[in-house]
């Protein structure tokens, strides 16, 4: 039989307060001046029981404050301080926010964090040593995500299964949900699957069960008391109800926690994009940044798991002049960002670290301040690099097209409109080729098979579609045999296992798993020009 | 040489290895066989779906997706100029670690994976002129076994981009 831990909670709470008493006694009773060592491990050794005790039962943010407390009266023993009234004020505070914490954990209501976290720094300013506070800043974050998730608690679902029994001891099914009801909003579900044929039906047994609903910020004990009388005639079983916004919204805001307890997030990102590294267009990174970062913020839009981010796609210059540029939205997977977000995270600890060394900056810890500087850089750097991993991804959004057997993928910036073609529209030109009557211009009609050496299933060109394209102000017809679906699509260079083709920017991988190349239309038209472009091996220069 | 390829006599590899042995995965081309080291070999895998690249010589016959990456496939019995022999679900691509400029990924078609060899440096004979339609320069040399002959193969240079066209 395992012990239930919590029947040990009162005792441990009982002997807290104890210590507590003892600790305030012995912190009034301390004279100005050295601070007098037997009353300090007196101190000390009672901090040292409510600390213990708390890592026992897993109370992390008593633990954690204790341990602060400790840390200032290890300062002390060691005689960094002498004991001034703004000391024992400060030792007196401490003590009694260590009580408030206390109280709320044991009667599991709100923890005052902002008050823990104002008294944490009176003592963080106070003492000498301050680099291993860090921890707890952040188990402050933890310990409030917890509580959030509490919060994200919207009621209860009561599984209520009467023996057959029920009735016969005198139990008002009406006036337990009437109860119940008092608490919340209560919808109530019979289950009669049990129920037998009339003539087998025992008229005093029962043979329903109920599904409760009980909506509202309820304690679970509440709920519990209301079945206590009936414990006994009945299988009961209570889960929470969470909200499910609320949950993934946690995983998020957590991360964005993560980031902000410096108030500036933003700020130093700025500063790692100015002050490191070639980039092309540093304002534009900025804004970048601040894109993905302001992407983060919204807490209440972000249940979909896979974060949308605005991807400026780069327009280069085989694509058309209408228009500059083309907003696509790239999906990253949450762990990409979790990665960013850690990134961050470390690169503002470092900081804060850094800045407070610099206040009390003494020579000694110059290798210190070297050390961290170097972390600094080698954290921003990393930061830079995957931020330019995510945007050197080039994303087109894509129409699919087939040709011949094999499917490719127009950037659809370049497409203007896909037509049917009756042959009355169709023009030969010896020499010249053939060319397709659009409203009031004749553009040429570029097979694609032909340029690319397919073995056509199409030839005629009533039966395929033309996609008329433009590039460069010059608009061409392509002759192709269908159209798929439209997909965005991330290009990957076919010079990283193999070398460049001509007419072709790269290839994406499609839905199913198949491989479509990506058509560059203006080597296209080229290639329609002059076919023997298409022996010239292209070279690397335009890839990424 | 026969006791050297005592199948799965895994001490007997051992041993070998201490003793300098390299060891090398042979495949057919027909009635040819050839070796390559078998460190080189990313994956071993049935033949799949390719995608066809335009104006590219014929023995490229394709890119398919290995992971996510984009990765040419390379028909060695055409590039060694054999006739033509129909893709089936049978039919063996080994994707190779191909180092030049940059480390670089290429899958080459065969007809069948053999088995792995131990071979001893020594054992490994000069290239003659052979006069055959197969350059020499890519054979690095030749292993003689019971009945047959092993070309080994020096993928680097056969399948480098200058030489893949």
């Amino acid at each position: 039989m395992s012990i239930d831990i919590s029947q040990l909670h009162d005792a441990y709470f009982e002997e807290c307060f104890e210590c507590l008493d003892v600790m305030e006694s012995e912190i009034f009773g301390l004279e100005l001046g050295m601070a007098d060592k037997k009353a300090i491990d007196t101190v000390v050794s009672a901090a040292h029981s409510i600390k213990n005790g708390a890592s026992t039962f897993s109370f992390k943010m008593v633990s954690d404050f204790s341990y602060i407390i400790l840390m200032m009266l290890d300062e002390i023993r060691t005689g960094q301080h002498e004991v001034t009234e703004a000391l024992t004020n400060l030792l007196l505070s401490g003590v009694e926010a260590l009580r408030e914490l206390l109280i709320s954990v044991h009667k599991n209501s709100e923890i005052d964090y902002v008050h823990l976290a104002d008294i944490r720094q009176q003592f963080e300013m106070m003492m000498v040593g301050d680099i291993e506070l860090e921890l707890f800043s952040e188990s402050i974050i933890d310990n409030k995500l917890e509580s959030e998730v509490n919060d994200a608690i919207v009621g209860w679902e009561i599984d209520f299964h009467p023996n057959s029994h029920f009735f016969k001891t005198g139990n008002d099914l009406v006036q337990l949900f009437g109860e119940l009801e008092n608490l919340g909003e209560l919808t109530v579900e019979v289950c009669d699957d049990n129920l037998p044929p009339l003539f087998d039906l025992e008229p005093e047994d029962n043979y329903l069960s109920w599904k409760l609903t009980l909506c509202g910020n309820i304690a679970k004990a509440d709920v519990v008391e209301i079945f206590k009388p009936v414990e006994s005639d009945c299988k009961l079983t209570i889960t929470p109800l969470i909200d499910s916004t609320i949950k993934q919204v946690t995983r998020v805001e957590q991360m964005v926690s993560k980031l902000e307890p410096h108030g500036e997030l933003i700020n130093p990102i700025i500063d790692i994009e100015d002050a490191t590294a070639p980039i092309d267009n540093p304002e534009k990174q900025v804004t970048r940044v601040e894109q993905m970062v302001s992407k983060l913020e919204p807490h209440g839009e972000l249940i979909n798991p896979i974060i949308g981010i605005e991807e400026k796609t780069e327009i280069t210059s085989q694509t058309t002049t209408l228009s500059e540029s083309t907003v696509a939205s790239i999906q990253i997977e949450t762990d990409k960002i979790d990665l960013l977000a850690d990134m961050f995270s470390e690169l503002v600890a470092t900081q804060s670290m850094l800045s407070q060394m610099g206040e009390n900056f003494s020579p000694e810890m110059l290798p210190k301040l070297i050390d961290g500087l170097a972390q600094l850089e080698r954290n921003t750097n990393e930061v830079q690099e995957s931020i330019m991993q995510i945007r050197k991804l080039p994303i087109i959004d894509g129409q699919i097209i087939r040709v011949a057997n094999e499917n490719y993928i127009i950037p659809l910036i370049s497409v203007i409109e896909t037509l049917e073609v009756k042959g009355t529209d169709m023009k030969y030109v010896s020499g010249e080729g053939e060319l397709y009557k659009l409203a009031d211009e004749y553009v040429p009609v570029i097979r694609l098979y032909k340029v690319f050496n397919l073995k056509p299933n199409i030839t005629d060109i009533e039966q395929g579609l033309v996609v008329i394209v433009e590039n460069d102000n010059q608009k061409v017809a392509l002759f192709i045999d269908d159209l798929l679906g439209q997909q965005k699509a991330v290009i990957k260079n076919l010079e990283t296992n193999y070398r460049g083709v001509f007419g072709v920017s790269g290839a994406t991988i499609l839905n199913d798993g198949m491989i479509a190349l990506s058509i560059d239309v203006a080597e296209v038209i080229a290639l329609y020009r002059d076919p023997s472009l298409a022996k010239m091996a292209k070279h690397n220069d335009r890839a990424a | 040489m026969t006791e050297l390829f005592a199948d799965n006599d895994y001490l007997q590899r051992m041993h070998n290895a201490e003793q300098g042995a390299e060891q090398y995965l042979s495949f057919s081309l027909g009635d040819e066989e050839y070796g390559l080291e078998i460190l080189r070999v990313q994956e071993i895998k049935a033949w799949d779906r390719v995608t066809h690249i335009p104006n590219t010589p014929d023995y490229i016959v394709g890119v398919l997706n290995l992971h996510g990456s984009i990765v040419p496939l390379v028909d060695l019995r055409l590039r060694f100029g054999m006739s033509a022999r129909e893709y089936s679900p049978t039919t063996v691509i080994i994707v190779l670690n191909v180092l030049g400029e940059t480390k670089r990924n290429v899958g080459i078609v065969v007809d069948t994976v053999n088995d792995a060899y131990d071979v001893f440096p020594e054992e490994i004979r000069a290239c003659p002129q052979l006069g055959s339609t197969i350059d020499t320069d890519f054979i690095s040399g030749l292993v003689s076994m019971d009945d047959n002959m092993m070309m080994i193969l020096n993928i680097d240079r056969l399948l480098s981009v200058e030489a893949l066209g």
